[in-house]
């Protein structure tokens, strides 16, 4: 028998369904659809009926596919409190708005850098158009966020990472002039370190060698610690990691540590209120906090230097490189990201739609 | 005649005595009714799987030889209590305006 009619019954009723109903049950809504207008087909041609004569009267009987696909809805929604499922999705939309506005405002730059750009003008264009017409936008839709990534997501990925980090994420991206202001910045840093924090690195590495914090310190001893300078708006400071745990910042006259009892006690802060900072400290913790200040070095050391080969690797690309990298960047991003935000945001979307028009109809405006 | 509220009810009755697939039920609905109860036979489906949902039916696929299978529901133990609660209700809704109308047949005789 041809089904002409019935297959396009059942594909119109497919479409309403589409991004709202879990895979199985429309599948099998769709199957039973297909098997009830069958048969009303034959019980028509029973009856004398031509065949397309029958399959758009089994049409006209079974009802307008919206209007069934409006009912499903309805039924699946039923199972739960109406008003729960309401406050619930928009907990959800609310959340993710927070969450999506957190990752765009966070200090991160690796965090709030291009996967965002892609994630928000896809998730809020497929959102919309499901909220607006009811329906998950079609594959030709992928077109409207792609091009709003590039137009949204390309300037933002510029002003919001171009001139706050010097990481060399995104640096194919990045105007050849900020890149290259943060190169010669990056640089710059990189040598204060190496003339300012070597000598402390290597006095920490001789106090390791010292006696007193290999084998423990009695009370009563002093002992010099070797600390490096940190300057911030307030003055200028010493800074040891250890007193950087306790909160506090030691004065930069007050490397001499004596142990009173089981504690050591250090001079006051300077250009701040005197204290006195106080606090358990053996020769294993000055050892231990010696081992972690070269540690930290040493992985700061790696982070710039592989920063700065990001960096100079970015200002040496030619723009048509740049492009190539931009192109895979926008097409990595929307599939990797931009694809499952649309998805969970036509999702959302469509529950929140569902919640308003069952809303709606209660009251009677509709 | 609109019984959309009704729709699950009669679905209910109609399984209390086979187990049926979608066509069957509504079939048997338009002709126990006497082709009085017509509606969108499509509606029919959103209230099964509302009822499915709540346990007041359950339903299995059937193979069937050379035709496409077929979803049979069949009513539950809980079905039957809900079938036997609308059952109640509509006989005193009948009564009540059965009441009433005899009332007034009575004093329009008068």
């Amino acid at each position: 028998m041809n089904l002409n009619y019935i297959e396009w019954y059942v594909v119109e009723l497919g479409k309403h369904l589409s991004s709202a109903v879990p895979l199985d049950k429309q599948n099998s809504l769709l199957h039973e659809t297909k098997n009830h207008l069958s048969s009303l087909v034959e019980e028509f041609q029973s009856q004398g009926m031509d065949e397309k004569t029958s399959q758009l009267a089994a049409i006209d009987r079974f009802g307008a596919p919206e209007k069934i696909a409006a009912q499903f809805l309805e039924s699946l929604n039923s199972r739960q409190g109406r008003a729960f499922v309401t406050l619930l999705n928009l907990a959800l939309f609310i959340a993710i708005c927070v969450i999506v506005t957190g990752l765009i405002l966070s200090p991160n730059e690796l965090i709030r850098g291009g996967p965002i750009m892609t994630i928000v003008p896809i998730a809020m264009s497929y959102g919309l158009y499901t909220l607006l017409r009811g329906r998950r936008p079609t594959a030709k839709w992928l077109l409207l966020p792609t091009a709003m990534s590039v137009v949204i997501g390309l300037p933002s990925a510029y002003y919001l990472t171009a001139f706050t980090s010097n990481r060399g994420y995104l640096s194919h991206v990045m105007p050849y002039g900020a890149l290259r202001k943060q190169v010669l910045g990056l640089r710059a840093e990189m040598q204060t370190q190496d003339k300012f924090l070597r000598p402390y690195m290597d006095s920490y590495r001789a106090a390791l060698k010292d006696p007193k914090v290999k084998d423990g310190l009695k009370s009563g001893d002093k002992f010099s610690v070797p600390s490096y300078q940190h300057s911030n708006s307030k003055g200028v400071y010493v800074t040891i990691a250890s007193a950087y745990k306790m909160k506090s910042l030691i004065s930069q006259d007050s490397n001499l540590v004596q142990l009173q009892g089981s504690e050591f006690s250090v001079g006051t802060v300077k250009d701040r209120k005197p204290e006195v900072l106080t606090g358990p400290m053996t020769g294993h913790a000055f050892r231990q906090y010696f081992i972690e200040q070269l540690d930290s070095q040493r992985r700061s050391r790696i982070m710039d230097e592989s920063a700065l080969g990001q960096l100079e690797a970015g200002l040496n690309m030619s723009v048509f490189e740049r492009a190539k990298l931009f192109a895979f960047w926008v097409a990595t991003s929307t599939l990797l990201f931009g694809l499952p935000a649309a998805w969970i945001a036509s999702w959302l979307a469509f529950l929140i739609r569902n919640s308003l028009r069952f809303r709606t109809r209660k009251i009677g405006l509709a | 005649m609109a019984f959309k509220g009704d729709l699950e009810a009669l679905i209910l009755a109609v399984l209390s005595d086979h187990a049926l697939h979608g066509y069957e039920i509504s079939k048997r609905i338009r002709s126990q009714s006497q082709e009085v109860l017509k509606y969108g036979e499509g509606q029919l489906y959103p209230a099964l799987h509302k009822l499915e949902e709540s346990g007041f039916i359950e339903a299995e696929w059937m193979l069937q030889d050379g035709k496409p299978d077929r979803k049979v529901y069949s009513i539950t133990p809980k079905g039957r209590e809900e079938l036997e609660r609308h059952r109640s209700a509509w006989a005193k809704f009948v009564s009540g305006v059965g009441g009433i109308f005899a009332s007034h047949a009575v004093e329009g005789g008068k």
